[in-house]
């Protein structure tokens, strides 16, 4: 309930500071830190998505809920005492062992896929689920049901050994 | 009016992410039993979210307080869609857990932040082509 009401106020709030209402998410957030990295380089500047990460205000705003997100997090998990600090998360250690450069690899090629097809859809899963779902938009239905589609056949495919946990 | 804009994504932020971790949905055990069909927490999570926003999206929306702008069906979703949900299976991370992976999984998450921004590259050279 809370997320949804957040949801419906950022909706508000960035008609009324920015004069348009954009959905509540994070992706554009790392499309402001991608075309931040573009315009050091000329060829990149003019690039019209480039462009639109650079200027528009949506971006700008996610960029900072990226950065909320991370001392809203600390906080909550300091506050409960939960914080602690790993490496490596206990359950992939028990399926995949010790080995850090595992690890890393597999969230190398995981994390290009996630920000190569949020970026193809045009949202994450705030976006086009938390968000657009609730505004039935079919894209963003279409999306969501492909997120979980593909996501459930990978790791059934990844982890089929997985019995209980 | 920038410095509006940094304490609304800034507060924005911090509020999503506190009820994201005290909640407990964004822990790896969570997004992997959602992944395999084992822990619905995560889905009721998102549905409660979703079915209460529509309520409220559409109940203002027909009082003309705010105008609801629905996103346009096209390949991308469905392909980005897929693309995206196989990089969550590998890397049992969704975007919104990565405060988490910071406070939890150093080396992982930087790996996530860098390759989030990279991928824009990628897409960048995919639709100006």
């Amino acid at each position: 309930m809370l997320v949804s009401l957040l949801s419906v106020a950022t909706y508000f709030i960035f008609a009324a500071i920015a004069d348009r209402n954009y959905p509540f998410g994070i992706t554009a957030g790392f499309g402001y830190i991608a075309a931040l990295f573009g315009n050091l380089f000329g060829g990149l500047s003019e690039n019209p998505v480039i462009k639109r990460f650079s200027e528009k205000p949506d971006a700008f705003i996610e960029f900072f809920i990226l950065i909320g997100l991370v001392v809203g997090g600390y906080t909550a998990s300091k506050s409960s005492g939960t914080f602690s600090s790993e490496n490596i998360p206990a359950v992939w250690e028990k399926y995949h062992g010790k080995s850090l450069v595992k690890r890393y690899v597999f969230v190398l090629i995981g994390s290009v896929l996630l920000g190569y097809g949020a970026a193809l859809g045009s949202g994450c899963t705030t976006g086009n689920i938390l968000q657009g779902w609730a505004h039935l938009s079919l894209g963003s239905i279409v999306a969501g049901i492909s997120f979980f589609a593909a996501g459930i056949i990978t790791a059934k495919i990844l982890y089929p050994k997985v019995g209980g946990m | 009016m920038t410095i509006i804009f940094i304490l609304f994504g800034l507060s924005v932020g911090f509020l999503f992410g506190f009820i994201l971790t005290r909640t407990g949905i964004t822990k790896y055990p969570r997004v992997m039993g959602m992944l395999l069909l084992k822990d619905f927490k995560i889905l009721k999570f998102m549905l409660t979210a979703v079915i209460s926003s529509m309520i409220l999206f559409h109940l203002l929306g027909d009082f003309g307080l705010l105008k609801v702008i629905p996103k346009n069906l096209d390949w991308g979703k469905l392909v980005g869609g897929l693309i995206f949900g196989t990089g969550m299976g590998i890397s049992v991370i969704v975007p919104a857990q990565w405060q988490q992976e910071l406070v939890k999984e150093k080396g992982s998450n930087l790996c996530t932040i860098r390759n989030g921004t990279w991928n824009f590259y990628l897409c960048f050279d995919y639709k100006t082509r």
